[in-house]
């Protein structure tokens, strides 16, 4: 409650025993006392008039209390109760609506705008004129002014009139609430989009002749009212049309080529974007890009480059989704930022109505303090002093109706956002569903891929079986047939001993003659099984290095699919060690726990790159330690001091493990001039990461494949595929060093002991320090065997001898045969060079 | 010392085995030529089915980034039309 104390008659101090008047007088002293300028004090002020002013002021209080909770809509009933007649009347008065007809110049939507301001008091911070649609639209000058119902297609004809509006005003939005129920505006809206006059969020689009590929005939009469108002000002954006999607290419064909789909963005919608954006947007080259464009182009670049290579084309979709990512987290960031701020702009809300009562309470309680102040001051007569409440109280209210003016528009503002928000949130949920399907149908057509992949390579593989098999057969034939000439021999030779007729000999010479001619027919067989070995071993190769790269790109929810699947187990082994560590611990030791596993993947991990990942797995022990491995054959033995001539060969300059295309073929192509041969990867590998084993093998195919080019088709024979293989040999060695990654290649060159070049350079070897040789380990070269082991070469070597000495070998052929067969067991470091092979 | 004869069984015998694997040796040589020829065929096949799997692929991929060119052009618009009036 106030209590005014008089302590001088000349000077007035105010005090209110809650100490509301002390705190607000700060803020309402001037205006008081400008109330009470006017006012001449009195000597005598009556007992009555001080009680009524008290009881009034009570009773002020007492309203003034109750209103402390309420809406935005209480004050105006609460006003009413001490409002005069006029200040009733206005208070019932609608409040004015914008009215703005939609064919208005830009001065008249000013004009209206100005207009509709000083009605409501107060200069709201709406931002840019809206159009309103609905009944009280005006028709255009000159036109006899009709009903809405009596309109031939009213939601058409507002249409037109947002059209041409677009020509005048910075920016047209499309206000459904105005005048129009949501289903009217909702029409509305498609009749416009349907005529090409809105884009699907309502914004005009601009109409500087851009194709569209909306209907023609709106298109030309939007851009003719767009392009008639001479003074249509600057800041109406031309903003075109959604880019249309690339069409798909045809194979062959190269998407990049087609000049990537520019979004020129607005100014205004520039200024909305997230900081990154705006700065990404900022820096293009030049405004005709989007910057989203920045995105495309890098993907369209990649399609361009993929040619007809699949993993290029996944490549390209990884780094579509990556870009995808970036994107999404700057939008999430302007998200975010925007939810901040609608929660900022409503608690400003919810301060300025607390701050609006209290300060309504304040000025109350002020006035009536110094109102009963008054009351007791000489001259000043009470009705003078009701004079001056009620002249006040006008002040207060038409202050308390400005303030919830701008309260009411600032809660429009925060429902708005409140939209924008809802509405940006579902695009961005929508964006994040269409982003898990893209991946999912990624997923679905990689793993498709590789599945058939594999179905291909296991059927290559059993054909290799057969291969193997039917060599092994026809080895068989051949001993059969060798033993049986032998035996044939032996007898012709007993029958020309004992004379025997002519026509006996005969008979054994075309025995001999016919077997001898089968085993050389056996032989040729033996040679075109292994060429289609070779084949069907080339095309094992590059469908396992492609999937390997795919499976690489999988998510790991469809490998994780993918490995507890029983018909797709078989992809553990093409897991890379980066996928295998992302799989769940569980899975980890599942597949680690199984040994054929740990053979094909722990190779994997046994190079400078993934060491840290090795040590992860023997850490955490799901593998047993290196030396472990390495005792059980799984990891390389370190590697042994090489001899001085391998060494000097290997020391290229520290070639990498890894390393892109690019490089590898600068170096290959280095090699290949210094030794007169076109060594050339393709061409569709440009930029990716390749390890020199996938380089090597890679190379070889390439360089089959153009030898068979250029014979007509024809292929290349053992023979020719051997010579390619030994001058490969030396160049991938000289590149690669011995020790390259095995992949085939690499494996026949440098990593299978019973390799067909170490068994050449032994021979060559031997050779050299055997002139008078006794056995010719090279025409078992020549033969096309596949099994150079040891133990077979003895057999072979011995079977050779046996069919040149006619049956009976001496203790000096057995003796050469083991020492040939020990040179070839013989360690590491003792056996020629590759380079002394080719 | 006997004499060696072309109509003794042991000569006969070893006339018999060279015939037998002889014929043996032709009918493993027909099959081995049918085998490479049939191996030649299914790689044929099998290059031409990589090949399709790889186009397949590069199709599907094709498709799937141009779903993604409008995802990411419509999520762009959407998220372009916020206002930033409040």
């Amino acid at each position: 409650m106030a209590r005014a104390q008089e302590q001088n008659p000349t000077e007035i101090e105010v005090e209110v025993s809650d100490g509301m008047i002390e705190e607000s007088r700060d803020v309402f002293e001037e205006e008081a006392e400008r109330a009470l300028g006017g006012l001449k004090p009195t000597e005598n002020a009556g007992e009555a008039a001080a009680a009524e002013l008290d009881a009034e002021v009570q009773r002020h209080l007492a309203e003034l209390a109750a209103r402390q909770p309420r809406t935005t809509k209480e004050p105006t009933e609460l006003d009413l109760r001490n409002l005069n007649d006029e200040e009733i009347d206005r208070a019932l008065e609608p409040l004015p609506k914008l009215d703005i007809w939609a064919g208005a110049t830009e001065a008249e939507a000013a004009e209206d705008l100005t207009g509709w301001q000083e009605k409501r008091g107060v200069a709201l911070e709406l931002g840019p004129p809206v159009v309103t649609l609905g009944p009280e639209a005006r028709p255009p000058e000159g036109t006899t002014p009709e009903k809405a119902e009596e309109r031939e297609d009213p939601l058409l004809q507002q249409a037109r009139e947002i059209t041409r509006a677009a020509g005048t005003f910075p920016i047209v939005r499309v206000i459904k609430e105005l005048g129009l129920d949501i289903a009217a505006a909702q029409k509305i809206r498609k009749s416009l989009a349907r005529e090409g006059f809105i884009d699907a969020r309502g914004q005009i689009i601009a109409l500087k002749g851009q194709t569209t590929g909306r209907p023609t005939g709106a298109k030309q009469e939007a851009a003719e009212v767009a392009a008639a108002p001479p003074e249509a000002p600057a800041e109406v954006i031309a903003e075109k049309p959604l880019p249309p999607a690339p069409e798909a290419a045809a194979p062959g064909t190269r998407p990049a080529e087609q000049p990537a789909q520019a979004v020129e963005l607005r100014p205004d919608t520039v200024a909305q974007l997230p900081q990154e954006a705006r700065r990404n947007y900022g820096s293009l080259p030049t405004r005709e890009k989007g910057w989203f464009t920045v995105a495309r182009e890098k993907v369209a670049r990649l399609l361009g480059r993929r040619e007809q290579d699949p993993i290029q084309a996944e490549a390209a979709a990884k780094t579509y989704f990556q870009e995808q990512d970036r994107l999404f987290n700057a939008e999430s960031r302007g998200l975010e930022g925007l939810q901040r701020r609608h929660g900022e702009t409503q608690t400003k809300l919810q301060g300025l109505e607390q701050q609006l009562d209290r300060m309504t309470e304040r000025e109350n309680v002020a006035v009536e303090a110094a109102l009963a102040a008054l009351a007791g001051v000489k001259g000043i007569s009470p009705q003078q002093i009701e004079d001056k409440r009620r002249q006040i109280g006008d002040q207060i209210r038409a202050k308390e109706a400005r303030l919830r003016s701008q309260i009411e528009g600032l809660q429009a503002l925060v429902a708005d956002l409140g939209t924008k928000i809802e509405t940006t949130g579902k695009a961005r949920k929508r964006f994040e569903e269409a982003r898990k399907k893209a991946r999912q149908k990624l997923d679905e057509a990689v793993a498709r891929a590789v599945n058939d992949n594999h179905g291909n390579a296991e059927l290559a593989r059993g054909g290799m079986e057969k291969c193997d098999s039917k060599i092994e057969e026809q080895q068989g034939v051949i001993r059969e047939l060798d033993r049986k000439i032998a035996a044939l021999q032996e007898k012709k030779q007993a029958l020309q001993t004992e004379h025997a007729g002519a026509e006996a000999l005969k008979i054994f010479d075309e025995l001999i003659a016919e077997a001898q001619g089968e085993k050389r027919k056996a032989e040729e067989t033996i040679k075109a099984l292994e060429t289609a070995k070779s084949r069907g071993d080339a095309m094992i190769g590059r469908v396992e290095v492609s999937n390997e790269k795919l499976v690489a790109d999988l998510s790991i929810e469809k490998i994780n699919k993918l490995i507890q699947n029983p018909g797709t187990e078989w992809i553990i082994p093409l897991l890379s060690p980066e996928k295998l560590m992302e799989l769940p611990e569980k899975d980890q030791r599942a597949i680690l726990g199984n040994a054929d596993y740990q053979r094909a993947l722990l190779p994997k991990f046994d190079i400078p790159k993934n060491s840290a990942l090795l040590d992860k797995l023997i850490d955490d022990r799901l593998v047993p330690s290196r030396e472990q491995l390495r005792a059980q054959g799984i990891l390389k033995k370190p590697e042994a001091p090489k001899a001085p001539a391998a060494k000097a060969e290997t020391e290229t300059g520290g070639v990498p493990e890894t390393a892109q295309a690019d490089f590898w073929q600068t170096k290959l192509g280095e090699l290949g001039r210094e030794r007169g041969i076109e060594l050339r990867l393709p061409t569709a590998l440009a930029g990716l990461e390749l390890t020199g084993g996938e380089a090597a093998d890679l190379v070889y195919d390439q360089t089959v494949e153009r030898m068979e080019r250029s014979m007509a088709g024809a292929k290349l024979n053992e023979t020719q595929r051997e010579g390619l293989l030994k001058v490969l040999a030396e160049l991938l060695r000289a590149l690669f060093g011995v020790e390259s990654r095995a992949t085939s290649v690499t494996q026949k060159m440098h990593t299978r002991p019973e390799s067909r070049v170490k068994f050449g350079a032994v021979a060559k070897d031997w050779n050299a320090s055997h002139p008078t040789q006794k056995i010719k380990p090279e025409t078992i070269l020549a033969q096309g065997s596949r099994d150079l082991s040891p133990a077979g070469v003895k057999a072979k070597l011995l079977e050779q001898l046996l069919q040149e000495r006619g049956g009976k070998l001496t203790p000096d052929d057995l003796r050469s045969v083991s020492e040939f067969v020990a040179k070839l067991e013989g360690p590491a470091a003792e056996q020629p060079t590759v380079a002394a092979a080719a | 010392m006997k004499q060696t004869s072309i109509n003794d069984p042991a000569t006969q015998n070893i006339i018999a085995a060279a015939k037998t694997a002889i014929a043996r040796a032709k009918e493993v040589n027909k099959a081995s030529e049918v085998l490479i020829a049939k191996l030649h065929k299914d790689y044929d096949e099998i290059e031409a089915r990589h090949k399709e799997i790889e186009q397949q692929l590069t199709a599907d991929v094709q498709g799937i980034i141009q779903q993604m060119d409008k995802d990411t052009l419509q999520f762009l618009a959407d998220m372009s039309s916020m206002g930033g009036q409040a």
